[in-house]
């Protein structure tokens, strides 16, 4: 431990006072769309796992029904927390800075329809890389203001 | 024998310093992010109990206040008594768009308000940070009664040490009309 630590710690007042938002007025975070596209890959691949229905049809179809509505419900959840970003966050001025950023939710858009309409993987793993994407525009356009 | 006497007022000097300090002012950190670049969150302040001015004075001043929950907010006065205080994009006072430089972000819509007329004692209090903050937007203007302190001195990062000054009122010039027939 150094000495600015030590000191930082024996200064450290024990109240705290807050500077901060507590109602839903400018919080912003893609960690709810990163953890949605997340999920939408891992149901897709649990339901490549399932392979071909075996004799126990009811738990077979328990469970893609489970897989895809989970899935269903988390690729819409990833729609509307980059579309709330895009709109009410990023502002024309920030075009300067993240150029690309239309056409990222553009493709999350698309990507997002594709995860719910059907089960490749291949959708759901670019859903995921492109929201990461949208995460570090976001971040950029944090760190510019 | 006059080393001892010297400690002794040295010592009776500091307890007395730091009696003055404990009751004129208060130590908190700062959590959260609505009021930079004046605040960070992680600095350590000292708070001024109960010193908020009253007037034209305290415009600008970083305040005090507790919310219903008890915690501590730190929020910047904007709007005094007896003004007309309207928020949106850019705040107005009795109808003139104030200067604002320690201001940044942009009022969401959500938090727009339109013109209120502040009686006595109510001040209306805004965050600098403007698209992320809670105050007399949502919780409406703050009675002087209600003001704990007044944000006096920054001791830590030793990089922002030093006193907060309060910024000098101004607002914005209107646009000369156009000449008729211009």
């Amino acid at each position: 431990m150094n000495i600015r630590m030590v000191l930082q710690r024996a200064l450290r007042p024990s109240e705290k006072a807050y500077a901060h938002c507590d109602i839903p007025c400018g919080i912003y975070d893609p960690a709810t769309a990163r953890l949605g596209a997340e999920t939408v890959e891992k149901m897709m691949t649990m339901i490549a796992d399932l392979g071909a229905p075996g004799d126990d049809i009811a738990a077979y179809s328990n469970s893609v029904t489970r897989f895809v509505a989970i899935k269903e419900q988390h690729a819409e959840m990833v729609k509307q927390e980059v579309r709330i970003i895009w709109g009410d966050f990023i502002r024309p001025p920030d075009l300067a800075v993240v150029p690309d950023v239309h056409d990222v939710v553009w493709e999350i858009m698309r990507l997002g329809s594709a995860c719910r309409q059907g089960t490749n993987l291949d959708d759901a793993k670019a859903l995921r890389a492109k929201v990461d994407e949208f995460a570090e525009i976001f971040a950029k356009v944090k760190a510019s203001r | 024998m006059r080393i001892t006497a010297l400690v002794a007022a040295v010592v009776l000097l500091a307890v007395l310093a730091a009696q003055w300090l404990r009751r004129n002012f208060v130590a908190v950190e700062v959590a959260g992010e609505s009021m930079t670049p004046a605040l960070q969150p992680g600095e350590y302040l000292l708070l001024r109990r109960g010193g908020v001015p009253r007037g034209e004075r305290a415009y600008g001043e970083i305040v005090a206040l507790r919310d219903a929950s008890g915690r501590l907010l730190l929020k910047r006065v904007i709007g005094l008594p007896g003004e007309s205080v309207c928020a949106g994009e850019e705040v107005q006072i009795n109808g003139r768009v104030l200067e604002e430089p320690y201001a940044n972000g942009v009022t969401p819509v959500s938090q727009y308000r339109g013109v209120q007329r502040l009686v006595e004692g109510e001040h209306f209090l805004l965050g600098d940070c403007r698209d992320a903050s809670t105050d007399s937007r949502d919780f409406g203007p703050a009675d002087h009664s209600r003001l704990e302190g007044v944000v006096k001195f920054r001791y830590w990062p030793p990089s922002r040490v030093g006193l907060l000054s309060r910024p000098p009122r101004r607002f914005v010039e209107p646009r000369p009309a156009s000449a008729p027939g211009a």
